[in-house]
């Protein structure tokens, strides 16, 4: 065995050094390799490598996580080159667990004096005005802004056509305290229907059909809603159909902002967007889960709308959940919603 | 302001914090408040009642050093880049005053209560902490600068721990060839992290 083994590896076993190091080799050739190792220097500096890279990757985990700044990248703009990230994330806990606070929802109020102070010690011209991330915030930031200059009579007129572009503007985009629709891109696996059915039905077999729903989150405050990337894994998790798969025929969130038109987040109401999705896509029921900010925890309104009517057919608030367990709590409330319907 | 400058997001913050405004200050403050907690978290030197100071301390560091923020690459790792510095500083400052007696923190992650005693991390184990952090750095250069391929082989079978037949099914490769190419790659990794290393020691 010792001759023949030799002869194949060329006088070094180098090809059966990382399985040796591994003790992953069967004991004759352990021994034969062990035996090698004793006697050949260049052998033995190679195992000893060897050992060195593979304790040291095994116990240095963390150097296969993403820095936090790739984190905080994908989370603010979907930056993920080859989805680097998102592949190490499915297999990490530790990386899952600092993305969740990565993604906690801002807190706007949460300036420390210390921070305003640090801010105005190293620039003492500093207005040091309070932050405001609502519209009205902005304008008012604005308009004070231009209020200087309204005071020269040369520049009042661009001023002023300078605040009418801000109104308009801002009037078509959701910020602050106004509520908001997020919408997202998300596919869930296959469609489940390519063809329009108007009246909101769909074929089952003899004397079965199913209900056409979308489903919606929406927040009471835009200033509670996370970035787009974290709106998509709450709608990647949401997916509800396969819960619902026997009486519903539910749309996926890439369906309803195609049949919307719009991306990200929009300030129609759940009124007009029920409307819009019964007459393009024959939808007769939606579901809204309106998510709502106390204190540090989130609570979820779940409301089932009848889109032929307008009617509020189903109605439930639940108790406060933590940001962590918004997702799911999101999707269950939905369920629940829908298994009401068909129920009744 | 360049044109660069104005489509940029980064550098358009950036350009407003320094031109004094306390609003786009918060905001700077807001947008990465979660991320530098995020970095001084992963400081396991860092005792757990200690973060909020360092926390501090480097966003006062963001405040002065934010000028030497250049564009060339993301904001987010600039600020990633300074909170580790920050970190590193603040661990070797708090050792010094430890060690002189005038600062005294329990880290609450080092509690063992397996055995109803609560033990505190001592000096010699944060000093531990901070040389394994280092290694874990260099180790992640190293990383980065073996071929994709080689990284993913590597994480697949040291982080993931999967056995070379599953790695083989995995990249439709024979197993044989798989044991080989992660060998080469080990040798890669090898002479990139010991370059590190030295250099790091030169320091």
């Amino acid at each position: 065995v010792k001759r023949s083994q030799s002869d194949q590896f060329n006088g070094h076993p180098e090809e059966l050094l990382l399985l040796y190091v591994e003790k992953l080799l069967d004991p004759s050739r352990n021994q034969w390799v062990d035996d090698h190792v004793k006697s050949c220097a260049d052998c033995a500096e190679n195992v000893r490598r060897l050992s060195e890279m593979t304790r040291l990757l095994r116990s240095h985990g963390a150097a296969f996580c993403p820095e936090p700044w790739e984190l905080a990248q994908m989370v603010a703009d979907g930056t993920d080159p080859n989805g680097r990230v998102k592949k190490h994330l499915a297999q990490c806990a530790r990386c899952r667990e600092e993305l969740e606070r990565l993604t906690a929802p801002e807190q706007p109020d949460a300036i420390p004096e210390w921070f305003t102070e640090a801010v105005r010690r190293e620039f003492p011209g500093c207005g040091g005005e309070s932050v405001s991330w609502s519209a009205g915030g902005f304008f008012n930031e604005l308009v004070s802004k231009l209020a200087g200059l309204m005071s020269r009579p040369t520049l009042a007129l661009g001023a002023a056509a300078a605040c009418l572009l801000v109104v308009v503007l801002l009037s078509g985009y959701p910020q602050g305290d106004m509520p908001a629709t997020a919408l997202s891109k998300v596919d869930w696996d296959q469609p489940t229907s390519t063809l329009q059915h108007k009246g909101g039905m769909r074929l089952m077999g003899p004397g079965k059909t199913k209900m056409k729903a979308a489903v919606f989150i929406h927040f009471a405050s835009r200033n509670d809603a996370p970035s787009q990337w974290a709106v998509d894994e709450m709608y990647a998790q949401l997916n509800p159909r396969d819960a619902l798969k026997s009486h519903f025929d539910i749309l996926s969130p890439h369906q309803v902002a195609e049949a919307v038109g719009e991306e990200s987040f929009t300030t129609r109401s759940a009124q007009d967007l029920s409307r819009l999705l019964h007459s393009k896509l024959g939808v007769s029921l939606v579901v809204t889960a309106t998510v709502r900010r106390e204190h540090d925890s989130f609570t979820i309104e779940t409301k089932l709308m009848d889109t032929a009517s307008h009617e509020v057919v189903h109605v439930h608030l639940s108790d406060p959940v933590p940001a962590s367990h918004l997702a799911r709590h999101i999707r269950e409330s939905i369920i629940k919603a829908l298994k009401a319907h068909e129920a009744s | 302001m360049t044109s660069r400058e104005s489509q940029d997001p980064d550098m358009n913050l950036v350009c407003e914090c320094l031109s004094g405004s306390q609003s786009a200050w918060n905001k700077f403050y807001l947008r990465f408040v979660r991320l530098v907690s995020t970095v001084v978290r992963r400081q396991p030197a860092i005792a757990a009642a200690d973060r909020e100071d360092v926390t501090q301390t480097v966003f006062v560091a963001l405040v002065r050093g934010l000028k030497d923020y250049e564009g060339t690459f993301p904001l987010a790792r600039f600020v990633t880049m300074v909170a580790q510095r920050v970190c590193i500083q603040e661990y070797r400052r708090m050792s010094a005053s430890k060690r002189s007696g005038d600062h005294e923190s329990i880290d609450e992650d080092e509690r063992d209560m397996r055995d109803g005693n609560l033990w505190i991390a001592s000096p010699a184990t944060q000093e531990n902490h901070m040389a394994r952090e280092e290694l874990t750095t260099f180790l992640r250069v190293a990383l980065d600068r073996v071929s994709p391929g080689c990284k993913k082989l590597l994480e697949l079978r040291y982080m993931e721990e999967l056995p070379y037949k599953d790695i083989a099914e995995k990249t439709h490769s024979r197993e044989n060839t798989v044991t080989v190419q992660t060998r080469r790659c080990l040798d890669d990794l090898s002479v990139l992290y010991s370059r590190l290393v030295r250099k790091g020691a030169a320091k």
